[in-house]
């Protein structure tokens, strides 16, 4: 390969990631409270996910049934995630605060048939209350979380719209992920 | 490196995206929904994944795919309206040597095996999406799963870097009581291996079936499901076999809420037929795999019992395939989840019992949980003549606290597994001889305190192979990652292995390695933009050796080098 290649290769690459850097505007200070800002993006699609076996409900959840009406957080876990052990509960403190507000949480797990018998018992045993579902064939993890990233929150306000999407959790994010659902709730 | 192969349709897609992208920072702010003739108001979402590879020596025979530069550039895009959907992924590998002109010296040319690192632009998914009511119309790929796997189960298994979608066309019905599916396509794997970067080769294996379900109606709901399905296997060149196809058929039963919602029982069983042609002599073989399973939910105790029961069964081209991607069934392992040696696909029955505890409403929980069943590589002998394979293991966990100034949480995990052999092999190695057996033990600590929170996790495991050669070594790792507020984590790692006794010899030359050819040590920094946006930059090195998911196993190389990951969301 010549050095000219060689070098429009290099300059391409900067180029490829120059473009994708664009997307972003870097927002406050390390350790700020992260301000949620409206991306008013995609919209979800009417899913139907049955209830994890040994789950906290029984019946399947509709997406459909939400959409427009309830605000609703969709959070994407798997036993074997470690953050999302930690993630679950915090959410569930949430619920709890906001249920009556009518914030819905719905939490999406992702096992394969090896562990998905465990989901449901897994999600007791962190004190979950809210709707557990498994998607063993993926198609609805391919359509809103297509990179598997776990865990991975998704946030729906009142008019159905997605208005933020996360991936990843840690404890140091907890104050600003509450402000957020209460803004979302409020909204 | 080879010429690239770029197809007219991915040049032609990514230069439309690309175009689109450029103008996103000025559309990101405003509301990316717009009205479409015949579909409505429609959303369009863009999911932007960069990712920059340097990869030294990764310990191979192969010199020819190490010491060079790549790009991988994926491209999700979505079109939603209320019932229609169109989704695409456009996906780009490019890779570039770093301190030579060229990696394959003009005897061996492009094709030999070794030089197998090619650029390549392709749109990997594309998928029309139809949703009225209780019906899914689709035109292009589909992720399916039929039960519980065992029959059919075209997903993403993200350990074994496999990727698969049937592209072709599919009809869902999910109605209250009655559901069916009927599917045809091609395999569609995804041809960029995430994990060794090679270029895959469409199988171009054929699939057609269908399943069909009916739950009972009444106050305890019961579901039969039956199905049904044929794969027609491409001829391979390495085979001698031709016309391979697997005929499966199927049924299931369910029930989740018996006993007033404290007993789910599931019951899957499937008859597998397998043909093919040697030398034009036809050959029929028959298989079969049964999983069951009961659950038992007490108000702080759960009861898991499970049986599996699979006899020379295999969705794929032979029951010796070793290529996971053309693996298109997936059967429950009934196994430790966690980092193991399995002996991979063969006979196996048996079951495993799991026992939770949780000390509601408080933050403690444990488990226990013992596996034991036999298995036989050779697809026509009884598993329980060849090996016996038990493994108990334990777990105590706390689980976080929010609302105080300092919350943190544990999860402690510890086991053992024994392989004995059940027969004779010869005059040394004789029935009720222990063949192998591992110890393992984990540990991952949480403390978290305003904006600031760190995570500690240590693993290790010791094992040991007795027949023939001795051989004895340890795998095993330590990480902290410390996450500063939202945006940023930075995590330290170091792994160690003694597994493969020449690559740790090999590394222990190279001056950088001044820990020892047995350690890799890492670093890791993320910072998160936004939500759904954030920069991640990884150097260092991870160990090579053996990854198992779903009983299925694939060997990944050793890496050492860096990689910039951006992810960015429209």
């Amino acid at each position: 390969m010549t050095r000219k290649l060689r070098l429009s290769s290099v300059l391409g690459l900067a180029a490829l990631v120059a473009v994708g850097l664009s997307f972003v505007a870097p927002s406050g200070q390390p350790g700020a409270p992260a301000t949620v800002q409206a991306r008013v993006g995609g919209r979800p699609p009417p899913f139907t996910l049955p209830a994890a076996t040994g789950g906290p409900t029984n019946s399947a959840f509709r997406m459909a049934d939400h959409l427009g009406e309830h605000p609703v957080v969709v959070l994407f876990w798997a036993t074997w995630c470690q953050p999302c052990q930690q993630e679950l509960p915090f959410y569930e403190s949430l619920y709890q605060r906001y249920r009556s507000r009518g914030l819905r949480i719905v939490a999406v797990s992702m096992d394969s048939q090896g562990t998905v018998m465990r989901a449901g018992p897994a999600a007791r045993r962190l004190g979950i209350t809210f709707d557990v579902v498994t998607d063993l064939d993926t198609r609805v993890t391919t359509q809103l979380n297509p990179r598997r990233g776990a865990p991975f929150s998704i946030w729906i306000d009142r008019r159905g719209r997605i208005v933020r999407e996360r991936e990843g959790f840690s404890p140091a994010e907890q104050n600003a992920i509450a402000e957020g659902v209460a803004r979302l709730v409020g909204d | 490196m080879g010429t690239p192969r770029l197809t007219f349709q991915g040049i032609a897609a990514f230069v439309v995206l690309g175009a689109l992208a450029l103008t996103s920072p000025a559309a990101a702010q405003d509301d990316s929904s717009f009205e479409l003739p015949l579909v409505g108001r429609t959303t369009f979402a863009l999911t932007n994944t960069t990712i920059v590879r340097y990869r030294g020596d990764n310990y191979d025979a192969n010199a020819f795919d190490d010491d060079f530069v790549s790009l991988y550039e994926r491209l999700d895009i979505s079109l939603q309206a209320d019932a229609v959907r169109l989704e695409s992924r456009i996906d780009l590998f490019a890779p570039h040597t770093v301190f030579l002109e060229s990696r394959c010296p003009a005897p061996l040319g492009a094709d030999h095996p070794s030089c197998y690192l090619d650029w390549d632009l392709r749109p990997e998914r594309l998928t029309l999406r139809w949703e009225p009511r209780d019906w899914t119309i689709e035109a292009g790929d589909t992720q399916i799963v039929f039960g519980r796997g065992l029959a059919l189960a075209f997903r993403k298994v993200d350990l074994l870097g496999v990727d698969n979608a049937l592209r072709g066309g599919h009809v869902r019905y999910r109605g209250t009581n009655f559901r069916f599916g009927l599917h045809g396509g091609v395999a569609n794997p995804q041809n960029v291996d995430p994990i060794d970067l090679s270029l895959i080769r469409e199988p171009e294996d054929v699939v057609v079936g269908g399943n069909l379900g009916i739950t009972m109606p009444g106050s305890v709901p019961i579901t039969l499901q039956g199905h049904a399905l044929r794969v027609f296997f491409q001829d391979d060149e390495t085979s001698p076999f031709t016309g391979r196809a697997v005929d499966v058929a199927g049924a299931s039963m369910e029930a989740a809420a018996l006993a007033e919602g404290q007993l789910a029982l599931y019951l899957e069983a499937n008859g597998l037929r397998r043909s093919q042609s040697l030398v034009g002599d036809p050959e029929v073989e028959t298989g079969r795999g049964v999983y069951g399973s009961a659950q038992l939910q007490l108000e702080n105790l759960t009861l898991l019992l499970e049986w599996k029961d699979y006899s020379n069964y295999l969705v794929a081209p032979s029951t010796t395939e070793a290529q996971a991607r053309r693996i298109y069934s997936a059967s429950p392992p009934v196994e430790y989840t966690g980092p193991q040696r399995l002996r991979g696909i063969g006979n196996q029955r048996g079951g495993g019992l799991r026992m939770d505890y949780a000390f509601l409403p408080g933050p403690w929980s444990f488990s226990v949980n013992t596996v034991l069943y036999g298995f036989n590589e050779e697809p026509h002998l009884d598993p329980w003549d060849g090996v016996l394979v038990s493994h108990s293991w334990m777990t105590l966990a706390k689980r976080q606290e929010y609302g105080g100034d300092i919350n943190w949480s544990v999860d402690f995990q510890a086991g053992s597994r024994f392989e004995v052999l059940l027969h004779d092999l010869d005059s040394r190695f004789t029935s009720g001889m222990l063949d192998r057996w591992m110890i393992h033990g984990r540990l991952d600590v949480t403390v978290g305190s305003g904006d600031h929170s760190f995570d500690i996790v240590v693993d290790h495991r010791h094992e040991r192979e007795i027949r023939g050669e001795i051989s004895e070594f340890q795998i095993g790792g330590a990480s902290i990652t410390y996450s500063f507020g939202v945006p940023l984590a930075l995590t330290l790692s170091l792994r160690w292995t003694d597994f493969q006794p020449g690559v740790v010899q090999s590394r222990g030359l190279a001056d950088y390695n001044f820990l020892g050819g047995e350690f890799y040590p890492s670093a890791e920094v993320r910072y998160t933009f936004e939500p759904g946006t954030y920069l991640g930059v990884f150097i260092g090195q991870t160990p090579g050796g053996q990854l198992c998911s779903g009983g299925i196993c694939r060997d990944v190389p050793t890496f050492e080098g860096f990689r910039l990951t951006f992810v960015g969301r429209l």
